[in-house]
């Protein structure tokens, strides 16, 4: 198989499971926190029941979700229907693949990469799967053959293409520093410092490309303040009201696994991956493999605490609003973004 | 709110005057209400536009004022305090402290909320120029209470036509001339203010004295009686025809929702799907209070009146009794 031996084969199966073990973790995670978060912002207790501290509660609602009565409304596209929650929750995992989460080290007499696939054409990997996510919301909302969800799938694919734009856009400016598509060269670009206090990190050098970029992933994930998709004053569920029980679920964990890999793919990207700043990681040995996986995480946890944090302080956008501020404001700004890159390049040497 | 509306029209019409405490205890009441009311409005608004975070915390203010109510009536909502004649439990001095304690508390929050809610733009963005209704549109469709003020018109029961103590603490009319869901968030934000204003003086003012009329005779029948009232909503009237053995003969409620349930056409016409709900909630909406019931022939078209004694039949059909 590809020259690779059983060894190879072991520690690829490894990272695969890991990388889908720890993911679920966080999903968990960010299930109970979203709600501790919220209470804590709104003077709230939170559930605070199943568990100490309520740490159970995720369990309690997985097994809540399987024991739902499984409802499939008799007017559906059944195929699509069936696929769709699929089509989320897929895309959004596999997206992990490609993100390196730690540095590389050596065992077993072979060197050990901490990402599963060093693709080549890694970025354009993702751009490929996130786009794909796209399919599961608007066939959702297609399939499911009612108004709202209809309306909730048109409005998801008018703004998910709007916006995959401008976060294709906002990179580019990146990819132009680093010269490359692969994200282990991104990650290996921003070690080392720039004018020899800040790190070099892709932050700093490309700021407008990053808020650009964080703005958008909001709409892409369709998180608050751009969850239109899904408003329930106005659409109910959006793409989703049709659905009960585990395929509600799914739409539900793809939603936050999305979450999870846009936050390590800001990280990866902007963020120096799993660089630790004014640490030379390699010196370090073995400590040093945990101290990247280490700022790797604390950096995406960062992340994923803005998404909640922001969600509860602001409110949702209107649709309008929306396609304004992604075709003309965002678009315009990432152009303006890749041109100032290109001047720089040109001028410095 | 009803209970005083309906209490006042009996007394209207069986010529009972109520003593200046019970009076003074009433306004209290009646603007206890109106924060609530107006607080329980903007969580409710807030949700609407997807914002729980203020959904949250205008309930977390909206709760010392429900601790007040239940401190003053033994109730959190339905207070249960007035009698034809007065009402039924006093406010004694000892709690006056402790309850302007609270009101301050109150006070400051609701500062704060403003302050909090006029300077966020993205709400601005939401509510500003979305579901105008013209003063000229306002009239023309008799919208009522702070719906109508936020259109420019200055109409207030309060102030109009005086009830309870509202002579004697005075009452500001709060106008906003935008026109717009914004107006009419910054006109409910304000009353809110001034009804804890009208609390304390209320509270200083109050004369010592009887909380309750002698009501010893029965109330004469065939009396006609009509009060308004303002609620937090709009102007709610009752009206009274009284009969034999102190029960009524007719009785009948407007509440202010069926009428300004009638500017939604113009208010949401040109505009976005997502902005009919909080168009629609802005207003306040009660639709328990806008039932209504007619039957109409289908074949024929005809509308038929069932008289009182067809309309006692059906009821004791419906619940089985005999």
């Amino acid at each position: 198989m590809f020259g690779m031996d059983w060894i190879d084969l072991g520690i690829l199966l490894t990272k695969v499971m890991l990388v889908i073990a720890v993911n679920f973790l966080i999903l968990m995670i960010m299930e109970l926190a979203e709600r501790r978060v919220s209470a804590f912002m709104q003077d709230r207790v939170g559930p605070n029941r199943v568990g100490p501290f309520g740490l159970l509660q995720p369990v309690a609602d997985g097994i809540k979700f399987l024991f739902k009565e499984e409802i499939t409304p008799s007017q559906v596209e059944r195929t699509l229907y069936w696929l769709a929650p699929a089509l989320v929750l897929v895309p959004a995992l596999l997206t992990f693949s490609v993100i390196p989460f730690g540095m590389s080290f050596s065992a077993f007499g072979r060197e050990i990469t901490l990402q599963i696939a060093d693709l080549q054409v890694g970025l354009l990997f993702i751009f490929a799967l996130v786009s794909l996510a796209v399919y599961g919301t608007v066939l959702g909302g297609w399939a499911a053959n009612s108004k709202y969800p209809l309306l909730g799938g048109l409005r998801a694919s008018s703004q998910m293409i709007s916006y995959e734009l401008s976060i294709g856009m906002s990179i580019i400016g990146v990819l132009m520093l680093v010269g490359s598509l692969r994200l282990s060269e991104v990650v290996a670009y921003q070690t080392g410092s720039l004018f020899t206090i800040l790190p070099r990190w892709n932050i700093f050098t490309q700021p407008l490309g990053f808020l650009i970029f964080l703005i958008a992933s909001f709409a892409e994930t369709n998180r608050l303040p751009f969850d239109l998709p899904e408003t329930e004053p106005e659409l109910v569920g959006g793409y989703h009201t049709e659905y009960s029980s585990m395929k509600f679920a799914m739409f539900f964990m793809g939603e936050y696994i999305a979450l999870i890999t846009t936050s390590a793919l800001l990280t990866t990207l902007f963020l120096g991956g799993w660089d630790v700043p004014w640490v030379d990681e390699a010196a370090l040995g073995s400590w040093g493999v945990l101290l990247s996986l280490a700022a790797f995480a604390v950096k995406t946890g960062f992340f994923l605490f803005l998404f909640l944090w922001v969600r509860w302080t602001l409110p949702r956008f209107r649709f309008d609003q929306l396609m304004h501020l992604g075709w003309k404001v965002l678009l315009p700004l990432a152009i303006v973004n890749i041109l100032a890159t290109g001047l720089f390049l040109y001028l410095a040497p | 709110m009803h209970s005083t509306a309906y209490c006042q029209a009996v007394e209207q019409a069986a010529e009972i005057t109520v003593p200046a405490r019970g009076r003074y205890i009433r306004t209290i009441l009646l603007e206890l209400e109106r924060i609530q009311s107006h607080l329980l409005w903007l969580g409710i608004a807030g949700h609407i536009i997807g914002f729980d975070t203020v959904l949250m915390q205008a309930w977390r203010i909206r709760e010392p004022v429900m601790w007040l109510c239940e401190k003053i009536t033994g109730n959190r909502k339905l207070l249960g305090m007035n009698l034809v004649g007065g009402v039924r439990r006093d406010i004694p001095q000892e709690i006056h402290a402790e309850l302007l304690q609270v009101l301050a508390g109150i006070d400051k929050e609701c500062k704060k909320v403003l302050d909090a809610i006029t300077t966020d733009t993205t709400l601005f963005m939401r509510c500003e120029n979305v579901g105008r209704i013209s003063a000229a549109d306002a009239v023309a469709l008799s919208l009522l209470g702070p719906t109508a003020r936020a259109s420019g018109i200055g109409r207030d029961i309060r102030v109009d036509h005086p009830y309870a103590a509202y002579a004697e603490v005075g009452c500001q009319v709060i106008v906003e001339t935008g026109e717009d869901i914004w107006s009419r968030v910054v006109v409910r934000m304000k009353e809110t203010l001034e009804a804890v204003r009208i609390i304390r003086d209320c509270l200083a003012l109050m004369p010592k004295g009887s909380i309750m009329a002698d009501v010893t005779d029965r109330i004469p029948a065939g009396r006609i009686g009509l009060s308004s009232v303002e609620a937090p909503r709009g102007e709610t009237h009752h009206f009274v025809i009284t009969g034999e053995d102190s029960r009524p003969y007719r009785w009948k409620a407007r509440a202010p929702t069926f009428q300004n349930l009638q500017g939604i056409p113009v208010m949401v016409q040109g505009e976005n799907i997502a902005d009919v709900p909080i168009g629609l909630g802005s207003m306040d909406p009660c639709f328990s209070c806008t039932e209504r019931w007619e039957t109409v022939d289908l074949r024929s078209g005809r509308v038929r009146v069932y008289s009182k004694a067809e309309l006692q039949e059906l009821c004791r059909k419906r619940y089985s009794i005999r």
